[in-house]
Order: structure tokens, then sequence, then C-alpha cells
């Protein structure tokens, strides 16, 4: 095994354990959807990082690198399935938005000020209010009846069960 | 005994009401042609909603089942388990040739009901 293939592995076994715990969370009514969603988060970030190695890349310290790797990732996926070109395009577009804002969830992705609200550290917003993320009900994540949402964690948790076991 | 008895056809009244819920809340949103309830739903005492939910959309890949908590603000207030599958996954899943988790009992199409479909959706 290659020390990328290491790598790669590596972040694929954690993005598996951070995507199984935001699973073992779901029924837990007491936890906090911001403590759920942060380790949905951290899944795909590693899951991204596992995909850049498993791509020949070396991801750097950053936790943003979802949204932007996403594109790459569902394409991966669908062209297993035999999926490409402008069918790909029509499945995936629709789900870009929804990759873009799990990547929002960490304190240190704010849109150059624009999205403070993340799983991590209390807010202030435009008005002076503060908000909380303990308090806080993310509505743009509602991945149950977000149109696209199942199909999001659908391709989250298959590509990570690929990784995690290809050799 | 009447207790629970009572309790039990409650709460199957209640997660079949939340699952034609959630189901019409899918299907409304053009995530899904259909949905299906697993037995468990509309026959026993489980205390969570299963479905299976046809789209044409989703990568056919096999049984994926996806946990989610409740919704309280949407109604949902109990968690479920969503499978999606293609139209010919499902039919697989009909065949007995792609089984569902080993406890999901018979489906029963839910949303829309079937003398409703609209054929040309």
């Amino acid at each position: 095994m290659t020390n990328a293939d290491a790598w790669r592995k590596a972040f694929a076994v954690q993005a598996k354990a951070d995507f199984e715990t935001w699973e073992i969370l779901q029924d837990c009514p007491d936890v906090a959807k911001c403590h759920k969603l942060q380790f949905l988060q951290m899944a795909c970030e590693k899951l991204a990082k596992a995909h850049l190695y498993d791509a020949g890349s070396q991801p750097a310290k950053s936790h943003a690198y979802f949204g932007k790797n996403f594109p790459k990732i569902a394409e991966y996926y669908y062209a297993r399935a035999g999926i490409s070109g402008g069918k790909y395009r029509k499945l995936y577009q629709p789900l870009r938005p929804l990759a873009g804002e799990i990547e929002c969830l960490s304190p240190s992705v704010d849109n150059n000020g624009k999205r403070r609200d993340n799983c991590e550290y209390p807010w202030e917003e435009s008005g002076g209010a503060i908000r909380i993320p303990a308090e806080y009900t993310f509505p743009n994540l509602n991945l149950l009846t977000a149109p696209n949402g199942r199909q999001l964690l659908k391709i989250v948790k298959e590509v990570i069960d690929y990784l995690t076991s290809s050799q | 005994m009447f207790a629970v008895s009572f309790f039990g056809a409650k709460c199957m009244s209640e997660i079949l009401d939340q699952a034609k819920r959630l189901a019409q809340i899918h299907y409304e949103s053009g995530s899904t042609s259909a949905v299906y309830a697993s037995g468990t739903v509309v026959t026993n005492a489980s205390d969570d909603i299963r479905l299976v939910e046809v789209n044409d959309d989703t990568i056919p890949s096999g049984i994926v089942p996806l946990r989610f908590g409740p919704l309280p603000e949407m109604g949902i207030t109990h968690c479920s388990t969503i499978v999606e599958v293609t139209a010919s996954e499902f039919k697989q899943i009909q065949d007995g040739e792609l089984p569902l988790p080993a406890d999901w009992g018979e489906l029963e199409q839910i949303y829309p009901l079937p003398d409703t479909v609209d054929p040309g959706r």
C-alpha cells in the first residue's frame, strides 16, 4: 500500500466512523441538532479528503473541502452507475447547494463573513442578536424533507463505504 | 393489559399517519413517484417509520437504508428509515431478488394511493 493509499483509507475509515455516529445520534432526541450535524460535516470533510488522496492529490489542512469537491465525488459515483454527461449534471446540480450548506457548518467556513451560523460557536447576526448553535434549528439542513437530502446522504454513505473497502 | 393494547393501537395509528404525511411531503416535492410503507409500520407496534421510496433519479445501488431523527416542526415525531430505489430496483424487491432488511415486513403503497396515480407523472 502506498502512502497515499494509506492516507486515503485512514480518512475514509474516520469518515465512516463519523457518519455512523451521525446515524446513531438520529435516535437520540435529547442531542442538539448542531451536534448531530457536526458529525455529518466531519464525515463529509473527511470523505472529500479521502477522495482527493484516491485521485492522487494531497489535501491541505482546511475545513473547506466538501462543497468544492462534491462535484468530483458525485461525478465519480454516478459514473460507476453508468451515468455521465447531461444526465449527471441534471441529477447533480440540485445537490450542490446542500453540499455547500454542510461545508458551512464548520465555524472556519463563513463565506467571507456572510455565513456565521455553525455547529460549534455562538455567533452574532447582522442585527446584533447572538445565536447559540445548541438552540438553532439549521432550517437549511432538514435533510429528511429537503427534496435532495436523501440523495446526498446516499451518495455520502455509498462513497465512504467504497473508499473504506477498496484496496 | 387493556392499556397496553390501547397504547399499541394508538401508536400504530400515529406512526402510519406520520408515514403518510412524510410520504406526501416527499411526493409533492417531486423526489419520489411512489412511497411504500414496510409492514412493520402498518401491522406491528414498531416505533419508527419505515419507507421504501421509488425515485428514478436515485443511483441504482441496492438497499441503502438512511436513518433520520424526528422533525417535530413538520409533524414527524418518530424516527424514520428510508430506502430510495429506482423503479427497476423496486421490481426486484417485489420479485424477491433484492431483499430489504430482515425485520422489514410486506410493503403497502401509501402515497399516492394506487387508484389515484397520475398516469402522466
